[in-house]
């Protein structure tokens, strides 16, 4: 038995023993021990049933990705192709879906142009970049980079992730495949190429997520997780290597800045026994890590970030985050039994 | 009466799951610490080690035992590192007074060995994974759970060497280091066949695991008991990777750590 099957159950059972002689008062008693996780500003109550579907209707594979709409809706993707888009609104309910194409979906960004809706879809088995309209219907799509001469064949690309800047370029990450990052035009015609695999400043080993950085309007950037290193990079817009901001022992899989903050899904703790070890990481405006749900409170010393690792069993492998507009987290994860995604309350 | 007595409880029961899908957080005592992290100066105790072990969270209590007994909050409550003089198994366990305990971390400590003064390699290792040269085997530093760490020499099919000895020395046993990483295509060896003074063999068949197990440092120990000044050690890979992992039919790797005569 799964442990979020076996974690379903018993609290069911737990609550309808408890329910019989006193239902109402039932809630009560459990309320103090709520699980509250997190730290400082950023601390979280947990609903891990928020996202269940009917596996039968509505099965997931791994949940990779998920955004926010422009209508507030919650959108997941996931690599079953019985329907690779999940559309839930911020309750849970489900409201629609579409998709059955998509073998490899794994990277997932919103796109606003005029007003409406797309969807960047990254799939690493098709090797493409998908632009889709909210509701599925395909606009574009870009294959492989044979122009930069960095690629052989169409199966050395294996993109994760997208970012959409203020012109409507897109920067794509390579981060299952030769680890370069392609920048193109709003019509998907390639602009440039940097990265590639190795260790230095510049390069990435695991290039999994990116995200156009325009917290500081005057210096727009973009930050690129080097997840394997347990390094974000930033990188300016001509591709230029800026800064690494190092996380000791957390798998940061994408970047997702809300307001003024960095929120990441952690797929893993470096250095656990367990690969099921993951957690969330928040920075703050400065880059410093100011809360660790599901992991160990950060500490810096000497102005090093002390190794983060993974304290409740909680979570299994995170692998996005989206932060709605009440602040909640939802939770997507990679290779945890086909489970849906798990909300976080922010208190 | 009966029946409209279980009737209601289900109905309770019922109206308790459909409240809990989207209404009731997550509580505390639905979820388990993860396992405390043990470390040692070293695992092969030359005179001694100092043991360490943490689960940053407040509140946590550490309890061990070296008796062979799981922990429990009756047992020996970690409050700092401490030294070790004699091997032993050691078990730590993690409680605290609302979340529910850890599993447990497991640290053998093992006594150093007699150190061979030759061994010569007859199979390669993997090019990747070739550890610090050619006496990684019998250096007296045993690795981490990284499989990256140098002190692992990695194989894709089987792992042969001689050991030499100078004087005919008395070997007792034995014990032949490995990892077990699933997720990483790391598994366990096969068998260990055993070859000294020419004609004397023994060989220790390794039962296969039947599903993904957490990374662990793991040992076979060989009962020789005789004195010899050369003895042949081959490790057996397995033939493929089983059909119940997602790199079923693939080859798997073979992670072999120190190898202690002792």
């Amino acid at each position: 038995m799964s442990r979020r099957k076996f974690l379903k159950q018993s609290s069911c059972v737990a609550m309808g023993l408890l329910a019989y002689p006193a239902y109402s008062g039932a809630f009560t008693v459990n309320a103090s021990n709520d699980v509250i996780i997190g730290h400082n500003s950023h601390k979280y109550k947990v609903d891990l049933t928020w996202g269940d579907l009917n596996p039968l209707h509505t099965p997931v594979q791994d949940c990779h990705e998920m955004v926010q709409d422009s209508k507030g809706r919650i959108v997941l993707l996931t690599n079953h192709v019985k329907n690779n888009v999940i559309i839930y609104d911020k309750s849970g309910k489900l409201l629609e879906t579409w998709g059955t194409d998509y073998p490899g979906a794994h990277g997932l960004t919103l796109v606003k142009e005029n007003g409406s809706d797309f969807l960047l879809i990254t799939d690493y088995e098709r090797h493409q970049i998908i632009k889709t309209t909210i509701d599925g219907k395909v606009v574009f799509k870009i294959e492989y980079p044979a122009d930069t001469g960095k690629y052989s064949t169409k199966e050395e690309f294996k993109p994760t992730e997208t970012t959409v800047v203020e012109n409507g370029d897109i920067y794509v990450a390579d981060g299952y495949g030769n680890q370069h990052i392609l920048h193109y035009n709003q019509k998907g015609e390639l602009l440039n190429c940097f990265g590639g695999r190795g260790e230095a400043d510049g390069q990435f080993l695991n290039a999994h997520g990116i995200c156009y950085d325009h917290r500081d309007p005057a210096n727009p950037s973009l930050l690129i997780t080097a997840r394997e290193m347990n390094i974000l990079k930033r990188f300016n817009l001509k591709g230029e290597f800026l800064e690494s901001i190092k996380v000791p022992g957390a798998l940061i899989c994408r970047p997702v800045i809300h307001k003024k903050d960095i929120y990441f899904a952690v797929l893993q703790s470096k250095n656990a026994s367990n690969s099921d070890s993951g957690f969330v990481l928040i920075m703050n405006e400065k880059n410093e890590v100011v809360s660790c749900p599901g992991a160990t409170a950060p500490s810096y010393k000497n102005k090093k970030l002390n190794e983060l690792y993974q304290t409740v069993r909680l979570f299994q492998h995170p692998h996005d985050v989206c932060v709605d507009d009440d602040e909640n987290m939802y939770v997507a994860q990679w290779n945890s039994g086909q489970t849906y995604p798990i909300k976080l309350t922010r208190v | 009466m009966r029946f409209f007595l279980v009737s209601l409880v289900v109905l309770f029961v019922g109206i308790g799951c459909s409240q809990k899908n989207k209404t009731t957080p997550l509580q505390e005592n639905e979820i388990a610490l993860t396992q405390p992290r043990v470390s040692s100066t070293s695992s092969i105790i030359d005179s001694s080690v100092v043991v360490s072990a943490e689960l940053r969270m407040d509140d946590v209590n550490i309890f061990y035992t070296n008796d062979g007994t799981e922990p429990s909050m009756e047992s020996t409550k970690y409050s700092r590192s401490f030294e070790v003089e004699n091997e032993g198994i050691y078990a730590f366990k993690a409680f605290h007074s609302l979340w529910r305990p850890s599993e447990i971390t497991v640290l053998k400590l093992y006594e150093k060995g007699i150190v061979p003064d030759d061994i010569k390699w007859i199979s390669g290792s993997s090019d990747s994974y070739k550890g610090i040269g050619s006496s990684t085997l019998i250096n007296q530093e045993k690795a981490s759970l990284n499989f990256r760490n140098a002190q692992w020499v990695g194989f894709d099919s089987v792992a042969v060497a001689e050991v030499h000895f100078k004087k005919k020395t008395f070997i007792e046993t034995i014990s032949i280091g490995y990892l077990i990483d699933t997720q990483s295509w790391i598994f366990p060896p096969s068998s260990v066949k055993v070859y000294w003074n020419e004609t004397d063999t023994l060989e220790i068949k390794v039962p296969s695991l039947q599903q993904l197990e957490p990374r662990e440092l793991k040992d076979l120990q060989i009962q020789v008991g005789k004195e010899l000044s050369s003895i042949r050690i081959e490790v057996m890979n397995v033939t493929e990777i089983p059909d119940w992992h997602d790199g079923k039919g693939n080859k798997a790797w073979l992670f072999m750590d120190e190898w202690i005569f002792k």
